[in-house]
């Protein structure tokens, strides 16, 4: 028997890998199957080469929302991103979204942070990817969304005191324009049709706006695909090959 | 704060008044996190102040995930705990 250290760094028995064992008929077990094979009980775990970020519930921003609120902190994913970024081991990034919206501030600088990685990213919308969600989407190189899956697009709104004088309006202007700006800069809806759908009357019952629904988030520009997991992670690692191809180019 | 949500604010903004738990700030094996304590020596995780980098990948360490931060045994450097300066003190939150 060899005694080697780990990963974890504690010191195990391994076989020393020897002629063919006998055969006896018998069903061999895993681990037998691993000594045979390896030369060692220990099976080493594939590791992937994605990440998946989960964008989840509401996106908390500059203030801590109550405990009732599932929610994605920016404070978390920012540093996540740039591990992601940093990381030689991480090839891709597939980022799943099923949220509600939040801060916009935090929102828009998770949706900047995503468009200016060098590696490729997939996102794929399930359930619903609503409100400051839709900047988030459209980030990656390539997005999807699932069949039944949302997207609610609507005017920003302001919380707190509110001055009623024409200043407030160019503010809250100003504000709209950014996730505009972002949403047609990242996809293929164009500044008009997303203005038409924030701004749409008698879609939504509290609000103005509209609900994309699966293949209309595809017939508007905003997405590109109807698919699922598995159309997803494909696509990521089409995307994760062909920048291997470019690399090795650029080096030879 | 904007917040862009097709949600109700009444839903979000619930329990707003009530304010977060107390929240203690813990430095151990070179990570600093605020933690909101559950037990004595046990925490749910809030956020990581500052780790290396590669910490913010590992699921143990995201947000909401529980963390002991009481030492092992006595041989153990224990935590390094500090009362967050703006919740009110706990005395059993400092166990050391």
């Amino acid at each position: 028997m060899n005694v080697t250290a780990n990963a974890y760094g504690a010191n195990e028995e391994q076989p020393i890998p020897g002629p063919n064992p006998p055969d006896d008929g018998k069903v061999q077990s895993a681990a037998v199957e691993s000594v045979v094979q390896l030369g060692q009980t220990a099976v080493p775990t594939p590791e992937s080469n994605v990440f998946c970020l989960t964008i989840i519930g509401q996106i908390e921003g500059h203030l801590m929302l109550p405990p009732q609120n599932k929610t994605t902190k920016y404070e978390h994913v920012i540093p996540q991103l740039v591990a992601v970024e940093q990381n030689p081991k991480i090839e891709g990034l597939l980022i799943v979204l099923n949220t509600v919206g939040g801060d916009v501030e935090a929102g828009l600088a998770i949706a900047e942070m995503i468009a200016s990685m060098s590696k490729p990213k997939v996102a794929i919308v399930l359930g619903g990817g609503h409100s400051i969600g839709v900047p988030i989407a459209v980030s990656a190189d390539y997005t999807f969304i699932a069949e039944t899956a949302t997207m609610t697009i609507h005017p920003i709104r302001l919380n707190g005191l509110i001055i009623g004088v024409p200043q407030t309006f160019e503010y809250l202007d100003k504000m709209q324009e950014r996730v505009t700006r972002f949403v047609t800069g990242h996809s293929k809806v164009d500044e008009h049709t997303f203005k038409e759908l924030m701004f749409k009357t008698g879609e939504l019952t509290r609000d103005i706006g509209t609900t994309v629904i699966g293949q209309d988030a595809v017939k508007h520009g905003l997405i590109d695909e109807v698919g699922g997991l598995g159309r997803a992670l494909s696509h990521l690692n089409r995307l994760i090959a062909e920048r291997k191809l470019g690399q090795r180019g650029v080096y030879q | 704060m904007n917040l862009y949500t097709p949600m109700p604010l009444e839903l979000v903004l619930d329990g707003w008044s009530r304010g977060p738990g107390p929240l203690v700030d813990v430095t151990a094996g070179g990570i600093t996190m605020r933690v909101q304590p559950v037990a004595p020596g046990i925490g749910k995780i809030e956020r990581i102040i500052s780790a290396p980098l590669e910490y913010y990948l590992l699921q143990a360490y995201a947000p909401g995930q529980m963390v002991c931060y009481a030492p092992a045994n006595a041989d153990t450097e224990p935590a390094t705990v500090r009362t967050n300066a703006d919740s009110p003190p706990d005395p059993y939150l400092l166990p050391y």
